[in-house]
């Protein structure tokens, strides 16, 4: 099993390696001029700095406006050209106003803003946007969503976690479009990040989506990610008999590696680009976007598709983002775990995890995979003997009274502290 | 050594196609990214003299026209 993965690894490392070797030779040649006298601007979008190129007539009026590269996500600037027509012809006696003479690009406010204010700086500085108040509400919103799916998990409510799936998909997902993206977390990492009054919540949209890994698990994945609606939703379409197609234990664990290669792989590729561009291919963007290309939405079609069949097909199999967040979860605080009492003989939690993060080790003892596990309470809400408990990785010590003397106190009851 | 069943195949299957078209996404993502400039000499001067990066797919300068 293990010679497989390393043989499967090395396979895709050296196709990888190949693809990025060839295609770097093929896409040098895609050129264009720009004018010599153009002046150079410089925005600051969502992927880092966006120099322009602009040239003016005699009247100063925009003669053309061209972007000389960019690491926005491509989803996002499919109407970057159309966009960019409307500053031709306008000057210092137009306002240049986002959402009064300029329409902004649908989905691409951060990208849009970061074009308007190079031009707006260049042409009227006394009217340059200074970077605007931070909104906290968005902020307040977000933290809300936040406890209330943690909420939905202690107190074993269903009902309260879908009420949280559908929040963080009109809130994270159709309002602010602020999701946690392999994207947005290259970006993070190369530092290139948008103005902090446009990019708080992205700040925070990433502290949800790693804080609580570390310290409770994949809480955004199984309740706040926008595209776990979607999933859940289509999982629940079928007839309980067409759905979960029995696949072999041993194909199942090797498939679920298949998400932590694609993330070093998008990473890998990214880091060679210098740019995001490779990794846009995550389908909830393509969703929130809507300027998205017509493979993007195919894409999207075929992944919606396969989770009615198979539960969270794109998150268990695929998702870069869900790799990294398992990987932190794996050293979460507290840990889902069985109790001493339970024997693990009634096997309801290893069939009732949707996506197979419970089994049964060797010594009948069940085991939980943490890097799988998102936290959806299915096994807790299950068990009907409550032997699932958040339990702490350390113990904490508690205060215990000194003991009279002459007699000891036993250790073993001591640093029993849980989350029933 | 594993033993594929019918349904393991269908889902290898459709892993595989899943992954083929992400691997066509990313590759139309860099194609549309990077048709972004061969600049002037001139130009590549004044960028090199603002800080930026440059990248030699992303900065082209063009010398043989």
């Amino acid at each position: 099993m293990r010679y497989t993965v390393l043989i499967l690894i090395t396979i895709l490392t050296l196709a990888f390696g190949i693809y990025l070797s060839v295609f770097r030779q093929l896409s040098a040649t895609h050129t264009y001029p720009v004018d010599a006298n153009a002046t150079l601007l410089i925005g600051r979008g969502y992927g880092g700095e966006l120099p322009l190129a602009v040239t003016t007539d005699t009247n100063n009026l925009i003669s053309s406006i061209k972007i000389l590269q960019h690491n926005e996500t491509p989803s996002y600037t499919g109407k970057l050209d159309s966009f960019l027509q409307q500053f031709i012809g306008k000057g210092t006696s137009n306002k240049l106003i986002l959402g009064h003479d300029i329409d902004g690009m649908t989905g691409a406010t951060v990208t849009s803003s970061g074009i308007n204010r190079a031009v707006v700086h260049h042409f009227k500085p006394s009217l340059a946007p200074a970077a605007g108040p931070i909104d906290f509400i968005p902020l307040l919103t977000a933290l809300l969503l936040l406890g209330l799916a943690i909420a939905a998990l202690l107190l074993k409510s269903p009902v309260l976690r879908w009420g949280t799936l559908i929040g963080g998909f009109i809130f994270f997902g159709m309002i602010h479009r602020s999701m946690l993206s392999i994207v947005g977390l290259i970006n993070a990492a190369m530092l290139n990040l948008p103005p902090l009054d446009v990019s708080t919540l992205l700040a925070l949209t990433l502290a949800i989506g790693f804080i609580p890994a570390l310290i409770l698990g994949r809480i955004y994945c199984g309740s706040l990610c926008p595209f776990s609606l979607i999933q859940e939703l289509t999982a629940n379409f079928l007839p309980v008999k067409w759905r979960r197609p029995k696949i072999s234990p041993d194909v199942n664990s090797l498939a679920k590696y298949i998400k932590y290669i694609l993330a070093i792989g998008l990473i890998l590729g990214c880091i060679s680009f210098r740019s995001t561009a490779p990794a846009g291919i995550e389908p909830f963007i393509t969703l929130f976007s809507r300027n998205a290309t017509l493979l993007a939405w195919l894409f999207f079609g075929l992944m919606t598709i396969i989770s009615i069949f198979y539960y969270r097909f794109w998150c268990v199999y695929l998702c870069p983002v869900g790799a990294l967040t398992g990987l932190t979860a794996k050293f979460s605080w507290f840990k889902l775990k069985p109790s001493q009492q339970c024997s693990g003989g009634c096997q309801v939690c290893t069939n009732i995890c949707p996506v197979n993060a419970i089994s049964t080790a060797d010594d009948k003892s069940l085991v939980v995979d943490e890097a799988e596990c998102i936290l959806c309470g299915k096994c807790l809400k299950g068990c009907k003997e409550s032997c699932f408990q958040l339990t702490p990785r350390f113990a904490i010590k508690q205060m215990v009274p000194a003991a009279p003397l002459g007699r000891a106190h036993s250790s073993t009851d001591e640093n029993k502290a849980s989350i029933p | 050594m594993i033993t594929l069943k019918t349904q393991d195949i269908v889902f290898l299957s459709i892993i595989t196609i899943s992954l083929l078209t992400m691997f066509a996404l990313s590759t139309n993502n860099v194609i549309i990214t990077q048709k972004g400039g061969s600049i002037t000499a001139e130009l590549t001067a004044r960028l090199t003299a603002s800080g930026l990066p440059l990248h030699p797919a992303q900065y082209w300068e063009r010398t043989n026209e």
